[in-house]
């Protein structure tokens, strides 16, 4: 079965779509759970995996091939998923703590202050999301390669770095000068001035 | 780029290319790095071109075992992915049956919160009559019961009255679009709908 054949069956809720589905990418999905989320636990990579297979399908409809790999649609549900269950579970240790000091910190830990994936963040990111996926593909090619592994991905230094083959210490720095040049171009785009003003577009 | 290593070489003699020190980036300090960080962490691979997300995933593919009883649950998953997306496209009585089933409600507590007899409602759900035997009003109401977004409940109206006038379902699939649209009941349910005002 093509990818297109698999994508088709799933859009039309066609009940083999399933099983092709994992067949096809399951494994795959799985390691690149894996390999971002390593301090979690088989069990929780492969709970996250179920979630994001569930959601993808039930979004199949936004999956547009001009626009990339399914492959590459399918980990953004993975890397969602996966921030979502950390952020559920900072809230469960942010809530231990505070009924074992009796202090709130809710505004000391990162699980108070908005994140990816919420619907606040998501409709007050809006445009810079736009912008973001508008002026990704102007940086070149090892640019764009170097913030996907890093910021997409969230990487480590040392894993980017031996995956380019460069050092650490160069591999930080071509991060840093690759973020540069997009926020270059970000603030030459006037849908981010909404966003750093807090003004709705 | 058919292998890690061929992508491997290949953006290394990219970076090459490159030197660091003959980039000259002036620093940025308009765009905050934490509102930069949450916003690429949202976007996802697909945001890069084409030919990135390809070196990006020949650079890290990974490939995990699946264990029959993982690859179970992953089906099952994929599954309920696919029965939402049939329940998403159903007729609407069994639209709003399903809603209410999910919200654990009783016909009863429905038809009250509508202001409609609820043996009319029962029947009504479960196919026995047709939606005319509520008003428009009545059935727009049901839907912001159970708060459907409009545009499904749109196709969902649409298809339920293709199935009353043509009465099986390959029929239905032939009736036109355009015709269940332009009845006066579809529309007049369509207006109380986009017409917050008037339920």
């Amino acid at each position: 079965m093509s990818d297109d054949d698999l994508i088709q069956a799933a859009r039309e809720g066609r009940d083999h779509a399933g099983p092709f589905l994992v067949s096809m990418y399951g494994p795959r999905v799985l390691g690149y759970c894996k390999s971002i989320a390593s301090d979690l636990s088989d069990t929780d990579c492969e709970r996250i995996v179920e979630l994001a297979i569930e959601k993808a399908v039930r979004k199949i409809d936004a999956f547009d091939p001009a626009r990339g790999k399914f492959e590459a649609w399918l980990r953004t549900f993975v890397l969602h998923a996966t921030q979502d269950w950390r952020r559920s579970n900072q809230r469960l240790v942010s809530l231990d703590a505070e009924t074992r000091t009796g202090h709130s910190l809710a505004e000391t830990t990162t699980a108070a202050k908005p994140v990816a994936g919420s619907v606040d963040s998501e409709s007050r990111l809006a445009p810079a999301l736009q912008a973001l996926r508008d002026l990704l593909p102007q940086l070149s090619l090892p640019d764009q390669v170097i913030v996907g592994l890093r910021d997409i991905e969230g990487r480590g230094v040392d894993e980017v770095a031996s995956l380019l083959g460069v050092s650490p210490p160069a591999c930080r720095q071509r991060h840093h000068r690759a973020r540069m040049r997009l926020k270059q171009l970000l603030v030459a785009d006037p849908r981010l001035a909404a966003v750093i003003s807090g003004e709705p577009a | 780029m058919t292998s890690n290593s061929t992508s491997r070489e290949w953006i290394q003699a990219l970076m090459a290319e490159d030197p660091l020190d003959s980039v000259d980036v002036p620093v940025s300090a308009t765009v905050d790095d934490e509102q930069l960080d949450t916003a690429l962490a949202s976007v996802g691979l697909e945001a890069l071109s084409i030919e990135a997300q390809d070196l990006v995933l020949a650079l890290t593919s990974s490939v995990a075992s699946l264990e029959p009883a993982i690859r179970d649950r992953l089906v099952k998953a994929a599954g309920r992915g696919l029965q939402n997306r049939r329940d998403a496209s159903t007729p609407l009585p069994r639209l709003l049956f399903l809603a209410r089933h999910t919200a654990v409600e009783s016909i009863e507590s429905v038809a009250t919160s509508i202001s409609v007899n609820s043996d009319v409602l029962l029947n009504v759900e479960r196919g026995r009559v047709g939606l005319e035997a509520l008003e428009a009003q009545a059935v727009a109401a049901w839907v912001r019961h159970f708060a459907v977004p409009v545009d499904q409940a749109r196709d969902a109206l649409a298809k339920a009255l293709r199935l009353q006038t043509s009465g099986d379902r390959a029929a239905a699939s032939a009736c036109g679009v355009e015709i269940v649209e332009a009845s006066p009941f579809f529309q007049e349910v369509m207006s109380y709908l986009e017409d917050k005002t008037d339920t």
